[in-house]
């Protein structure tokens, strides 16, 4: 699910350097979402400047990191996003499984009936479907 | 009757026992955010804000799906509802009734409202966010027509709860209107039948043997202002004669005599000068006998902005002092003295109880409007104090109406406080979706407008969000260092219960 692949015989997502204060990163889309690759870049935006676009590589996201001071290392913040980046796909990989329950446990939260088992409130005490009365 | 009733074919009581026999073929993840902890760990905090905390390579396992059912930990990730392993619907039912309990504050709508009745003042606060005005200039005190429009709108809040705070500049400088609004109010409620309270927020100064006895008779609370020892409160609060300490400490005094000593309360402002000084602060507010401080750091509105203080200490300082300050208050409590950080007990309560905190900035969406409401002096409606703090500083975008002007339905359902609610939503905002916080935390979209130009905000340099998540990792890194009395020290904060010793059941 996570898991990284190699291209060139280097661990992906494949970083290059641009040179003066400049990085780039590039993305394979086979592993990572466009949006857990956006949502990683988010968490970035105070400590550098980023710019997402297409790779030349078909399948490829391209990562642009600009420094916003002279003498920033762009080195550690490349590692630290590649971290994050897991936990990014991990969470779409969550919203993609967990989402419609979530959406669900908010609908019957407010809901004013049973969006779960409709037939519940249809249903009269009357009726004794189980039998409960017979116990007595 | 009783041989027809056994005659007839009973269906079965139960289910047969394979429904209830546990899953093997695995299990499905319920929603939850998660966030990297300190020596290879995991928080998962679910949409209700049940927590836990898993090792890494379990974290692994579990999302993976790889989780045994022997796992010692399988139980607790099942009962916290972090994993679905039955087809029965009652864990999605659990979840959406605990789902509601914490968006409960939402019911009734609104419930404070704020009650701007001068903006006159005989301080002259470094920090203060109410761009005070001086005293004689009577043309920004409320009028009672201006009163009377603010208290009939009030009553068309549908809440079964109505909070009125009086808010100025100094508002015991028109106490007439005070007076006002609290007998309107009484008489319209006697038909309207509402739970009215009342509080005034007052720096003391103006306080007569008359009007406290008005207070007492009325059951009206009083919120004063005390900033921390004399050298400190007296540079924070400068008045003429510079004796603003003295005056508060003398009828604070006499204010408790009258009306009781827990019916006055203190707030504090953390300046400059305070964050050296989170220890003698917090002795100031125990040898004053009072049972709760709330440590505020300043906000970026009115005269604190205009003499730059908004700006003199960074989100990081304040932290730091946060922490010493709640630090020395955990010290007192372990010495005998029952005292209570409001910030952190608001933030427990949503962190180990199923319920949510009515204080507006901890709520989403955002209580401005939906939970409460400035009327200002001059008729003018805001959706909350800051909003119209911010109106004094030249921008209205969060003006709700005019009392003399618009009708409830135009104020309340008009396009600002729409645009606020929309824009307040953390399950909606981009950095609050993925936070393992968000069920503790609340969004601020003035405090967002104000001090990086839109409602939405940039959560990577919002020091609104800064502050909540340290503050929050915090109180989670003091429960987790397993200290048993601070563990029961915050589920007193949280729940208002004290775990009794166990000595008491046993049978001697």
């Amino acid at each position: 699910m996570t898991s990284m692949s190699i291209r060139d015989s280097q661990p992906t997502p494949v970083a290059i350097s641009l040179g003066h204060n400049q990085a780039a990163l590039e993305v394979d889309l086979t592993i990572y979402a466009e949006r857990a690759v956006s949502r990683a870049s988010y968490k970035f935006t105070d400590r550098c400047y980023l710019l997402l676009s297409r790779s030349e590589q078909p399948g490829w996201l391209k990562v642009t990191f600009g420094a916003k001071h002279e003498k920033q290392d762009l080195g550690p913040l490349l590692g630290e996003f590649c971290n994050e980046l897991l936990d990014q796909q991990i969470r779409d990989d969550l919203s993609i499984e967990a989402g419609p329950i979530r959406d669900l446990i908010v609908a019957q939260a407010f809901a004013e009936g049973n969006l779960l088992d409709p037939q519940r409130d249809d249903g009269s005490y009357e009726d004794d479907a189980l039998g409960i009365g017979t116990l007595r | 009757m009783e041989s027809a009733r056994s005659d007839k074919p009973r269906p079965p009581l139960f289910r047969p026992l394979d429904h209830y026999r546990q899953r093997t073929e695995g299990y499905r993840l319920l929603p939850f955010r998660f966030m990297r902890w300190p020596a290879k760990e995991v928080l998962l905090v679910n949409d209700v804000g049940e927590f836990i905390f898993l090792e890494d390579q379990r974290f692994k396992a579990f999302v993976g799906h790889r989780l045994d059912l022997t796992d010692p930990r399988y139980l607790d990730l099942k009962a916290k509802h972090f994993l679905l392993d039955t087809e029965s619907n009652v864990p999605i039912e659990l979840l959406a009734t605990k789902y509601r309990t914490k968006k409960s504050f939402l019911e009734g709508f609104t419930k404070l409202h704020l009650f701007v009745v001068t903006l006159r003042c005989d301080h002259s606060c470094h920090y203060c966010q109410v761009s005070r005005v001086s005293t004689n200039r009577s043309k920004y005190d409320m009028t009672k027509e201006t009163a009377k429009k603010a208290v009939e709108l009030m009553f068309r809040s549908p809440s079964p709860a109505l909070k009125v705070e009086f808010q100025g500049g100094e508002s015991l400088l028109n106490f007439e209107v005070i007076r006002y609004v609290v007998e309107y109010s009484q008489e319209l409620n006697v038909r309207e039948g509402r739970n009215l309270e009342y509080v005034v927020a007052t720096n003391l100064v103006p306080l007569t043997d008359e009007i406290l006895e008005y207070l007492r008779d009325h059951s009206i609370l009083l919120s004063t202002s005390l900033d921390g020892p004399e050298a400190l409160h007296n540079s924070n609060r400068p008045r003429k004669g510079n004796d603003s300490y003295a005056i508060t400490v003398r009828n604070l005094q006499r204010a408790r005599e009258v009306l009781g000593h827990d019916r006055v309360s203190a707030v504090m402002t953390t300046t400059k000068l305070s964050l050296g000084q989170p220890r003698e602060i917090v002795d100031e507010y125990v040898r004053r006998k009072f049972g709760s401080i709330f440590l505020r750091s300043i906000s970026p509105y009115g005269f604190a902005v205009r003499t730059g203080e908004a700006l003199r200490y960074e989100t990081s300082e304040f932290l730091s002092f946060y922490k010493q300050a709640l630090q020395r208050i955990i010290e007192v409590n372990r010495e005998g003295y029952d005292f209570v950080e409001v910030y952190a007990q608001m933030l427990l309560t949503k962190m180990l109880t199923p319920f949510p905190s009515l204080y507006v900035d901890l709520q989403s969406p955002s209580g401005a409007g939906l939970g409460a409401v400035a009327y200002n002096y001059d008729g003018e409606v805001y959706a909350s104090d800051e909003a119209r703090m911010l109106s004094e500083m030249g921008d209205k975008t969060f003006r709700l109406g005019n009392l003399h002007e618009e009708g409830y339905e135009e104020i309340f359902g008009g396009e600002s406080l729409r645009a606020l609610a929309a824009g307040s939503v953390l399950e909606t905002l981009p950095g609050c979706t993925d936070c393992a916080f968000l069920p503790y935390c609340g969004a601020d979209p003035i405090f967002n407008h104000r001090t990086q130009g839109d409602v939405i905000g940039h959560r990577p340099t919002s020091a609104f969000c800064s502050k909540n998540i340290e503050i929050i990792r915090h109180l989670f890194g003091l429960i987790r260092e397993g200290d048993p009395f601070v563990k029961d020290l915050f589920t007193r904060w949280a729940t208002g219960v004290r775990s009794e010793p166990m000595t008491r059941y046993k049978v001697s």
